[in-house]
C-alpha cells in the first residue's frame, strides 16, 4: 500500500518491463522537469545561497562581511541555549503528535460510521483549520487569561481546580501551545485518516468477525494494520512540522515565552536574524534543524519498517 | 441477541454522538467568542468580567471593517493567486507522483529524498535569497511573483504519490494490453481514479496558501497586489488593536471558505469509497 | 504507431508547460512611467491612525498635482523593520518610509542624504524643534533620519478608583512613593478567592520603563559611543530591586505585562505605564474616565526624565527629482499645521517647540486634557543613540525583568548578565 521513501517495494509497480531502462529514465525526467525547475529556482539556489551564508558573519546590510567557516556551526553546537531550545522543541513535537495522532484517529473511527449529521461535524472540526491564525490566537489569549476571568480557568474551576497562569507560567506556557496546535490541527489529519479509513475493504472486517474478533480486536488487527501506511504520513508530517512550529508561538508568545519555555528552534531563528541581524548565524541555525529533522524522519522510516503493514 | 445488539448499537450511536458533540463544542466555542466579539462596541471590548453578549449588536462593524481597506481588491487576489497556485501544484504534482509511485529509474529514491528533503528547511533563511531570485527574473510586486515560486510543493507531491501506490497493479496489466504510455495511462486511468485524493491534496493546498501572510507581505509593494491575510493585519497596530473589526473581517474572510468545504467534503469523502480502490 | 502519437502528445504537453512557466516569466511587469512623477512612501500604522496618514497623502496629492505619493502599509513595527532589511539587501527601496530604528537603516549603511537636505537651501530650522528628536534621529552623532511619530511614556490612571477611595482625581501622583502609597490603599483581593481583582500598577513596555527609571536615578543606558552597557550600575540596581518589591507586596502582577493594557483597560489596575501614543485610542476604549500625569520621579532629587521612542522619516536613495520630491513631502508632513493635526488625531507627540501654544493643540487640552501629559513631557524627554545592538538589548532587559520578577535571579546578577551578553554581542558584530 503506502510507504513513503520504500523503494523495494515498490519494484513491483514497475510497468513496462519489457521496454529499457533509459527509456523510463527520459520519461520520468520529463515528469518531473516542471516540478524540479520550480524547485531548483525557487528552492535549492536559495537553499545553496543560504548555506553559503551559513559560513560567513554578515549582517546581509553593510559591506563588511567575512568568511569564518563552520564557526556559526560550532557556536550553536557548543551553546547551552540551543540545547535549551532544542529540548522545548522536542517536548512540543513528543506531546504534540502522539496527541494529536490519537485524538484525530479517535475521532475518524468516530466519524467513519454511518451516522447522521456527519457531514456537519467534519465541517466544524475543519473550521479551526480554515481560520486565520491572527484572529484566532487572539481568542485563545483571551481564554487562556491568566487570572480568574479567563475561560480555561473558569472551565478548571468547575472542576474545582485553582487558576493556572497558563501562557504566563514556566511550566503551562508550553502545554497551552500545544493544546491551541491540537485544535487548530485536528481538521487536517481528520481528512487524512477518513479517506484511509474508508479505504480498508469491509471484507476484512467481515472476515475478522467470523472469526469471532470483537470491536477492539477488529481495530487491532485490522484497521491498525492496514491504516499504517496512512499513519506513518501522518507522523512523517507530524514531525517535520513540528519541528518547524512556528507561527503559534510566535503570534501567542513573541519573546519566547516565561523563562524562555516556549522558545523553539524555529522562533530562535528568528529571533537571530530578524531581531539580532545575524543572518550568517541564523542560516547556520537553519542547518543544524535540518540535519536533526532529516535523521529523526530517518529513524522513524528504520522503526517503521517493522511496523508499517504493507500490502 | 439480534435485539440486543440493536438495543447496544443505539446506546453506542448516542455515546459517539456526544462524544462528537463535545469535542465540536470545544471546536466552535471560541468562534462565538469571535462573533460575540465582533459586535460588540469599543469601549466592551475589555470589559471585565467578559461578556458573552454585547449590550448592542453592532452590525456596522461589519461593514466598518470591510471599509479601513480594500478587502474586494484583496478577496480577489487571493482568490486569483490561491487558485492559480493550487492549479499548478496539482499539475506538477500528479506527474511527479506518478514517476515515484510507479516508474522506475536508477536514482529515483535519492530524488526522493530530495524532494522531501525540500519540506525541512525553515523559510525564514530562504526568504531574502528567494526574494532576491524573484527580483532578479523582475516578477517584484507581481501575480508571477506571488504564484510562481509556489506552483510546486513537496507535499502534495508526496501524498498523491502515496495514493497512486494504492492503486492495484491490473491497471497498468490492462493499460499495457493497450499499448498506453506513461502519460495516456496517468490521463485517462491514474487521475479519474485518484480523484478523491486529488480534491484532498487540492482543497490542502488551497487552503495552506489562503493564510500565506508573509510571503505576499514581503513580495508586494503596492496595495492592489496584496492579498486577504494582508489585509488582516490592517486592524492591527501599535496603538491598539481593534479587535471588534479584526474579528468581523476574518469571519467574512472564512465563511465562504467554510461553504466551499461544505460542499467540497462530499467529493473527497465520499469519492474514496465510490471508486472501489480497496487496498 | 501509438508509441509516437504518445511521444507528439509528451512533447506538445512539455513545450507547453515549460512555455507557460517563462513567458510568464517574461511578461515584464511594467509601470507606467508618463504622468505625475511617483514615489512610494512605506508606512507602519494600522487602524485609525493608518487612515489618517493616508488622508494626509491625500491632501498633499490635491495641492501638488505633479505628484502621485503611494502609500504602503507594511505592517507593525518589527514586520517593516523586516521588510526595510529585504530592501536593502535587493536593493528595492521606496523612495522614503516611516520606519523603526531609522538610524540603523540610514545611518549606519552610510545613508546621510537627509543632512543635505537638511541644511540646503530648502531645508528645515532644527531649532524648532526638540532637540532630543534629532539625538534620536542620528548615528555616530550625525543626524540621518526626520523625527515624525514620537511618543514617550505617561502614566494613566483610573480616574473611578481614585475617586472612590478618596482621592482627588485631578491630583494623580508624582513620585513612586506616593504612587505606591496610593496604590496599596486600592489595589486588593476584594473577594477573598486569592486572586487580586485591582492591581495597583501595570506596565506595558517594560524594559522601556526600566530604561527611564534608571535614568531618572541618574544611571545611563549605554556610553556614548554605543560600545559599553552601562545600565548594571548601582542606580539600576536600585530601581529593579525596588520593582521586585512591588511584585512581592503584590502591588504590580508577576511577569503579565503583555496583560498591562487589558489589565487597565478592564479596570482592574489603578495605574499603567505605557506610551503616550496610545492615548487616543485609550480615550474612546475604556469604559471609565482615564486620566494621565507625567511618569513619577523615582529620585526626587533629580528633574524629571523619560525616554523616548517612535519612529522616523527615512529618505532612500532614488534618482534626484525623486529624491527632491520626496524631501519636499517630508517637509510639509513636519510643517506646524499637519504636524498638530497628525498630533490631534493620532496621540503623537507634537515635536515643533511652538506646537503646544497652537491653538489647535490648546483646543484639544480644553476638550481632552489626557493629551496634556505626553505633550509636555517632552520637553524632558532624553534618548541614548541608536547602535546596532540595541534592539537585542531591550530584548536581554525583558528577559531580566521577567527572571527577577519570577524571583529567578538577584537585580544585580540579572543585570550583570544582560550587560555582560550585550557586551559579548558587541564585541562579536
Amino acid at each position: 500500500m503506502i510507504g513513503v521513501m520504500n523503494g523495494k517495494k515498490s519494484a513491483k509497480f514497475h510497468i513496462f518491463k519489457n521496454k529499457n531502462i533509459r527509456r523510463n529514465f527520459w520519461d520520468s525526467m520529463l515528469f518531473l522537469s516542471p516540478s524540479l525547475v520550480v524547485f531548483t529556482v525557487f528552492i535549492f539556489i536559495p537553499i545553496a545561497m543560504a548555506f553559503y551564508l551559513s559560513l560567513m558573519k554578515w549582517d546581509l546590510l553593510t559591506a563588511d562581511r567575512q568568511f569564518v567557516g563552520l564557526k556559526n556551526y560550532i557556536y550553536y553546537l557548543t551553546n547551552p541555549f540551543f540545547y535549551k531550545v532544542l529540548l522545548n522543541t522536542v517536548y512540543f513535537a513528543a506531546a504534540h503528535i502522539p496527541l494529536d495522532l490519537i485524538i484525530t484517529l479517535g475521532l475518524a473511527l468516530l466519524l467513519n460510521q454511518k451516522l447522521k449529521g456527519l457531514s456537519f461535524y467534519r465541517t466544524i472540526y475543519f473550521i479551526p483549520v480554515i481560520s486565520s491564525m491572527v484572529a484566532v490566537s487572539a481568542v485563545w489569549i483571551w481564554i487562556y487569561e491568566p487570572e480568574s476571568g479567563g475561560l480555561a480557568n473558569y472551565v478548571l474551576g468547575l472542576f474545582g481546580i485553582s487558576p493556572l497562569g497558563w501562557l504566563h507560567d514556566p511550566h503551562w506556557a508550553m502545554p497551552a501551545i500545544i493544546l491551541v496546535s491540537v485544535w487548530k490541527g485536528l481538521g487536517y489529519n481528520i481528512v487524512i485518516f477518513l479517506a484511509g479509513l474508508q479505504n480498508i475493504p469491509d471484507i476484512y472486517y467481515e472476515a475478522a468477525r467470523i472469526d469471532g474478533a470483537n470491536a477492539w480486536q477488529q481495530f487491532r488487527r485490522v484497521t491498525l494494520p492496514l491504516l499504517s501506511p496512512i499513519t506513518y504520513f501522518v507522523i512523517l508530517m507530524g514531525i517535520i512540522n513540528s519541528f518547524k512550529v512556528f507561527t503559534q508561538i510566535e503570534v501567542m508568545t513573541p519573546e519566547g515565552g516565561p523563562l524562555n519555555s516556549t522558545t523553539v528552534l524555529n522562533l530562535y531563528l528568528y529571533q537571530e536574524a530578524f531581531h539580532k541581524y545575524r543572518f550568517g548565524r541564523a542560516s547556520a541555525l537553519a542547518f543544524i534543524m535540518f540535519a536533526i529533522i532529516l535523521i529523526i524522519t530517518k529513524i522513524q522510516r528504520s522503526v517503521s519498517h517493522k511496523n508499517v503493514h504493507y500490502e | 441477541m439480534l435485539k440486543e445488539t440493536l438495543f447496544s448499537s443505539k446506546v453506542l450511536t448516542i455515546i459517539t454522538h456526544l462524544l462528537l458533540i463535545v469535542v465540536g463544542v470545544t471546536m466552535i466555542v471560541p468562534f462565538l467568542w469571535m462573533f460575540s466579539t465582533s459586535l460588540k462596541d469599543v469601549t466592551e471590548l475589555y470589559e471585565y468580567p467578559p461578556k458573552w453578549i454585547p449590550s448592542h449588536l453592532n452590525w456596522q462593524n461589519y461593514i466598518k471593517a470591510m471599509e479601513l481597506a480594500p478587502f474586494g481588491r484583496f478577496y480577489l487576489n487571493s482568490l486569483l493567486v490561491t487558485f492559480c497556485i493550487t492549479l499548478g501544484q496539482m499539475i506538477t504534482a500528479c506527474l511527479a507522483a506518478y514517476v515515484f509511485a510507479r516508474i522506475e529509474f536508477p536514482g529515483r529514491d535519492i530524488l526522493f529524498v530530495i524532494y522531501l528533503s525540500t519540506m525541512i528547511i525553515p523559510v525564514q533563511v530562504t526568504i531574502i535569497p528567494l526574494f532576491l531570485i524573484v527580483k532578479q527574473l523582475g516578477w517584484f510586486d507581481t501575480y508571477q511573483g506571488l504564484i510562481i515560486p509556489f506552483i510546486a510543493r513537496a507535499f502534495p507531491i508526496i501524498f498523491l504519490r502515496q495514493f497512486f501506490m494504492t492503486l492495484p497493479k491490473d491497471l497498468e496489466d490492462a493499460a499495457k494490453v493497450d499499448g498506453c504510455g506513461h502519460l495516456r495511462f496517468l490521463w485517462k486511468i491514474l487521475l479519474p481514479t485518484a480523484r478523491p485524493a486529488l480534491s484532498t491534496i487540492g482543497l490542502f493546498t488551497f487552503l495552506f496558501h489562503w493564510r500565506d501572510y508573509l510571503w505576499p507581505l514581503v513580495i508586494t509593494n503596492t496595495t492592489e497586489m496584496r492579498t486577504l491575510p494582508v489585509g488582516l493585519r490592517y486592524f492591527v497596530s501599535e496603538q491598539g488593536t481593534q479587535f471588534h473589526y479584526m474579528m468581523a473581517a476574518s469571519i467574512i474572510v472564512t465563511i465562504p471558505i467554510v461553504l466551499i468545504y461544505l460542499f467540497a467534503q462530499k467529493q473527497f469523502i465520499k469519492g474514496v469509497t465510490m471508486t472501489g480502490l480497496k487496498g | 504507431m501509438d508509441i509516437r502519437k504518445n511521444n507528439l502528445l509528451r512533447y506538445v504537453l512539455w513545450i507547453t508547460l515549460l512555455l507557460g512557466l517563462l513567458g510568464i516569466g517574461f511578461s515584464c511587469h511594467k509601470k507606467a512611467e508618463d504622468g505625475p512623477l511617483q514615489i512610494s512612501i512605506w508606512y507602519p500604522f494600522g487602524g485609525l491612525t493608518g487612515q489618517f496618514f493616508n488622508s494626509l497623502v491625500q491632501e498633499y496629492e490635491q495641492v501638488h498635482p505633479d505628484i502621485r505619493i503611494e502609500s504602503v502599509y507594511t505592517g507593525g513595527y518589527s514586520v517593516t523593520a523586516r521588510k526595510i532589511i529585504t530592501g536593502i539587501v535587493t536593493d528595492l527601496l521606496p523612495e522614503g518610509g516611516i520606519i523603526p530604528a531609522a538610524p540603523l537603516f540610514t545611518g549606519r549603511v552610510g545613508n546621510y542624504r537627509i543632512e543635505n537636505y537638511l541644511n540646503g537651501s530648502n531645508g528645515l530650522d532644527r531649532n524648532a524643534f526638540f532637540s532630543v528628536l534629532w539625538d534620536f534621529n542620528a548615528y555616530h552623532g550625525r543626524v540621518c533620519s526626520l523625527p515624525f511619530a514620537n511618543s514617550t511614556l505617561v502614566l494613566y490612571y483610573n480616574k473611578e478608583l481614585l475617586i472612590k477611595n478618596g482621592y482627588d482625581p485631578l491630583r494623580p501622583p508624582q513620585t513612586w512613593r506616593e504612587l505606591e502609597a496610593m496604590a496599596r490603599r486600592i489595589a486588593g483581593d476584594y473577594d477573598k478567592d486569592g486572586n487580586m481583582d485591582v492591581w495597583g500598577v501595570v506596565m506595558s513596555n517594560q524594559d522601556w520603563v526600566l530604561k527611564s527609571m534608571i535614568v531618572q536615578n541618574g544611571g545611563a543606558i549605554i556610553d556614548s559611543t554605543g560600545q559599553i552597557p552601562l545600565f548594571n550600575s548601582a542606580e539600576s540596581v536600585e530601581i529593579l530591586d525596588y520593582w521586585c518589591y512591588l511584585v512581592n507586596e503584590r502591588l504590580m502582577p508577576m511577569a503579565m505585562h503583555d496583560r498591562a493594557r487589558a489589565q487597565f483597560l478592564g479596570g482592574r489596575a489603578v495605574f499603567l505605564l505605557a506610551s503616550s501614543g496610545l492615548v487616543n485610542t485609550f480615550i474612546t476604549t475604556a469604559k471609565f474616565e482615564i486620566g494621565t500625569a507625567f511618569v513619577p520621579q523615582f529620585n526626587e532629587a533629580n528633574p524629571y526624565s523619560i525616554n523616548i521612542g517612535g519612529v522616523s522619516l527615512a529618505l532612500f536613495p532614488s534618482e534626484p527629482e525623486k529624491e527632491q520630491a520626496t524631501w519636499k513631502f517630508f517637509k510639509w508632513l513636519l510643517s506646524e499645521d499637519v504636524l498638530n493635526r497628525w498630533a490631534v488625531e493620532t496621540g503623537y507627540i507634537p515635536l515643533r517647540k511652538s506646537s503646544i501654544e497652537s491653538d489647535l493643540i490648546q483646543q484639544l487640552f480644553a476638550e481632552y486634557p489626557q493629551y496634556r501629559a505626553g505633550f509636555e513631557q517632552i520637553a524632558f524627554a532624553q534618548t541614548y543613540q541608536h547602535f546596532w545592538q540595541m534592539g537585542g538589548m531591550d530584548e536581554y532587559l525583558r528577559k531580566a525583568i521577567e527572571k527577577v520578577e519570577l524571583g529567578v535571579i538577584k537585580p544585580r546578577q540579572a543585570l550583570d548578565e544582560v550587560a555582560q551578553n550585550l557586551l559579548s554581542d558587541i564585541c562579536e558584530d
